[in-house]
């Protein structure tokens, strides 16, 4: 064959395949245009089932009606975002019911050891709304799905479905979860606050293992229960720096002195990021007794420090100002600096940097 | 002219015809290669993209702080809205700051001004060397706002004193005229999100002229019908949509757009920062980037992810075009040749075994290869050393494979994330790409050739790159403003 022919022969090829998509792009935008139309007319037939659901107190089985109308896919998409909304359990539990004989919900629960992790998201999403206590396998197997996606979806699950042994498990394996999957977990946690605050106080009361221990405290900081941050103080002077950064981040949303005094005690510490977390606390608690024990941070050898403690005194009213003003007058460089530049800001200006 | 010299010249022309017939061949297949392995990257991408789950972790404590460094140089006219809307972008711990690299406007002027700056001591330790900061700036009203104001070091020396200043852990380094779509930098942080550890994340450029842009933001993307941007717009499409998402699936990129790419602050400094004195400092930081992880073997990846968009202004004139083209490749044969040690090195993995090599013949060479093959055709059909039916078929083949490869791009865009919403854009885009072969490919080859001539004289300038700003009504229709 002749490179004439060759030629030819790849130029007809390259002519089929740009047809094809051209054709391609012209019937896309119809096709969805037609997908778009089928699903606002669904959403619009949804509107009104779902009002009186809601509002006038109907049985969901018109609900449940008009999402059987709807492709399965954005059916599931659609419970899952009715989950998170401000429902009751009495609603949720009958429109879990109601769903339950549902062939388009059987589906997306039988996805759940798919290959394809968006079939499997779909079958988390699924049991987002209709699990119950007899889902814990399914519910655990695909927290430890491979994918965070899946992980994620399968956390909202977690307040229909877990017992205090399953959220003891949950507590138990969270510090191997990715940060993503993690932070939403506690989210969920957090509106099991008191199972998981249970679970947590034993956990951190008893714990030793570094990974495990640092994680727990910051989920007991995250959940906001006042009996597990207290059990971490025990840990202000565990070995490892993880556990001390974590009791310092714990210790600032817990007002009273107990906490204080640890906080302070965790300026001396030899982590510097430990020393700026305590710094950040103290001044997020407004503790204005550890202005003296703040005052001499502004000469540490970090500059994290040297900022955090001079954004804590800028938040403990006149007393911090005033180690501040002194400070710009004082003999160290680094400290008058660090002081000169925090007076500068606004009290929302310092509060923002404060969070941040 | 004697027999003798006419077969010689005829040999040659063959040789040479046969030669740039392989390369075309050559590069053909790779494109191809690359063109499928993006199928699936994108794929993923739009899926985790639509994730409503993901989507909600906006307010979330697990996405990372991050510094946003913006290097500003005589942008008197559009800093304020530009810094303004940077400071309003959807992320919770975010920090900006912007460093006016010796401006000869009122670039500083205008922040003192808008954001009731006060001089600060810097308070921080300088770990990178740049030229002579003439101060440190923070803003009474806006915590997260540090301005720096320095003498002239170009954008790299500018980026390397933001870094020095910057309290976070990453950094994202984008232009100050760049517009940021306000969730691009929850999307850009996907990659931490999800657990991998990454030593830095690109995100999509897309081009702006024409676009309808309010307040720092495009509110509707247009493809502008001047053909010198809108084969632009065709060529960004086709470089972000396919090429990148396929060496994301090798795990070999060594390009991250310097228009909008996160980095891990701890290895930027571990390898000096950005490098003063290279002309496209992108790609330069990504290829020691690659070389650093590499020989001290850490395992972390440079990931390219479709869906966060910056949106950039691109040359309307063949004169700024050339320059920045010129440039651009100057800086792509100064970079790969300063790294030669990673050609086919299998210390570098997919870089050194696949990317680098697919950079060095595929991209720096292909307008010299380009160039002879051009020659060789218009000398073997003037001296009948080849007929024009071969010929034609020849340039039929050649142009019809960049055609289909952004038309290619083009329909990823249509299945993915479909910025251009109206079909006219669309139609566009296509006749753009249809069109981007008779002509316009050519000059921009040339102005590549030109980068060959420059580096060898060891030009280091950027030339003048002028810029007519955002915003253009709905009714106009023209040329882009």
């Amino acid at each position: 064959m002749n490179s004439a022919i060759v030629f030819g022969v790849i130029a007809a090829v390259q002519a089929a395949f740009l047809f094809l998509l051209f054709i391609f792009l012209s019937i896309r935008r119809r096709y969805d245009r037609q997908r778009q139309a089928t699903f606002m007319a669904g959403k619009r037939f949804l509107a009104e089932p779902l009002r009186d659901w809601v509002v006038a107190g109907a049985r969901p089985e018109a609900l449940v009606t008009a999402l059987r109308a709807l492709p399965p896919g954005t059916a599931v998409g659609y419970l899952a975002l009715l989950a998170r909304q401000t429902i009751t359990i009495d609603q949720k539990d009958q429109l879990a019911e109601a769903l339950r004989r549902e062939p388009f919900i059987h589906s997306a629960l039988a996805q759940r050891h798919s290959r394809y992790w968006w079939r499997r998201l779909e079958a988390a999403r699924a049991l987002s709304i209709i699990g119950t206590r007899d889902d814990q396998a399914a519910v655990a197997g695909l927290l430890r799905d491979e994918h965070p996606a899946v992980q994620v979806a399968a956390a909202s699950a977690l307040p229909n479905v877990a017992d205090a042994e399953m959220l003891g498990l949950v507590v138990d394996e969270i510090f191997t979860l990715p940060k993503v999957v993690r932070q939403y977990v506690t989210g969920i946690l957090r509106q099991t606050r008191g199972m998981a605050g249970e679970a947590l106080t034993g956990r951190i009361e008893n714990g030793t293992q570094m990974a495990e221990l640092a994680a727990w405290i910051e989920l007991a900081a995250s959940i906001d229960h006042p009996q597990a941050i207290a059990a971490s103080v025990r840990h202000a002077a565990h070995r490892a720096p993880a556990v001390r950064r974590a009791v310092a981040k714990a210790l600032s949303r817990h007002p009273g002195p107990e906490a204080a005094r640890a906080l302070v005690g965790l300026l001396k510490d030899d982590d510097h990021s430990v020393r700026a977390l305590a710094a950040k606390g103290l001044g997020q608690l407004g503790s204005a007794a550890a202005v003296p024990a703040l005052a001499p941070l502004l000469a540490d050898r970090v500059w994290q420090v040297r900022l955090r403690a001079a954004l804590a005194l800028a938040q403990l009213g006149e007393r911090g100002r005033a180690a501040l003003r002194q400070a710009r007058e004082g003999g160290d460089r680094f400290a008058r600096e660090m002081a000169t530049m925090v007076s500068g800001l606004t009290d929302g200006a310092v509060l923002e940097l404060g969070d941040s | 002219m004697s027999e003798g010299v006419f077969d010689f010249l005829r040999a040659i022309v063959l040789w040479t015809d046969r030669f740039a017939l392989m390369y075309l061949l050559l590069l053909s297949t790779s494109y191809a290669i690359l063109l499928v392995l993006s199928i699936p990257e994108l794929w993923k991408h739009w899926r985790l993209a639509a994730d409503e789950h993901l989507r909600r972790l906006l307010a979330s404590d697990a996405l990372p702080p991050l510094s946003l460094l913006v290097p500003a140089h005589n942008e008197e006219v559009t800093i304020a809205s530009s810094v303004l809307s940077f400071l309003t972008l959807e992320y919770p711990h975010l920090e900006v700051v912007v460093v006016n690299d010796g401006s000869k406007d009122k670039t500083v002027e205008v922040m003192m001004r808008e954001f009731d700056l006060y001089e600060v001591p810097p308070a921080f330790a300088v770990r990178l060397p740049t030229k002579n900061v003439r101060g440190y700036y923070r803003s009474r009203r806006h915590a997260r706002l540090v301005v720096i104001d320095k003498e002239n070091g170009g954008k790299a020396d500018a980026l390397n004193a933001a870094m020095n200043a910057c309290r976070h852990p990453f950094v994202v380094a984008v232009d100050a005229d760049t517009l940021i779509e306000p969730d691009a930098l929850v999307r850009l942080a996907r990659p931490f999100l999800l657990g991998a550890n990454v030593a830095a994340v690109g995100g999509s450029v897309r081009v702006a002229n024409h676009c309808i842009v309010e307040l720092g933001r495009v509110r509707e993307a247009r493809v502008a019908p001047n053909w010198i941007v809108g084969c632009q717009v065709v060529e960004y499409l086709r470089a972000f949509l396919f090429g990148r998402l396929a060496w994301n699936m090798l795990g070999g990129n060594i390009l991250i757009s310097g228009a909008f790419g996160l980095f891990r602050k701890e290895f930027l400094f571990a390898i000096g920062g950005y490098k003063t004195g290279n002309v496209t400092e992108d790609m330069d930081l990504c290829v020691r980037l690659q070389r650093h992880l590499h020989e001290n073997g850490i395992k972390a990846e440079l990931p390219f992810i479709p869906d966060p968009v910056a949106w950039t202004e691109v040359p309307s004139d063949w004169g700024v075009l050339g320059r920045q083209r010129e440039r651009w490749h100057r800086g792509l044969i100064s970079t790969l040749l300063a790294h030669r040690v990673m050609f086919f090195n299998p210390r570098y993995g997919a870089a050194g075994m696949l990317t680098y090599p697919f950079f060095l013949v595929g991209e720096m060479m292909a307008p010299v290869v380009e160039v002879i093959g051009w020659i060789g055709l218009v000398v073997g059909l003037s001296i009948g050393a080849i007929n024009s039916q071969f010929a034609m078929l020849f340039l039929v083949v050649a142009i019809g494979f960049g055609t289909l490869l952004s038309v290619w791009a083009i329909v990823l865009e249509e299945f993915s994330f479909r910025r251009y919403t109206r079909p006219r854009d669309i139609w566009r885009l296509i006749g753009f790409a249809l069109i981007e072969g008779l002509g316009y490919r050519q000059i921009t080859v040339l102005y590549r050739l030109k980068a060959f001539w420059n580096y060898l004289r060891g030009v280091e300038t950027w030339g003048r790159m002028t810029r007519s700003g955002f915003g253009v009504p709905p009714s106009s229709s023209a040329t882009p403003k």
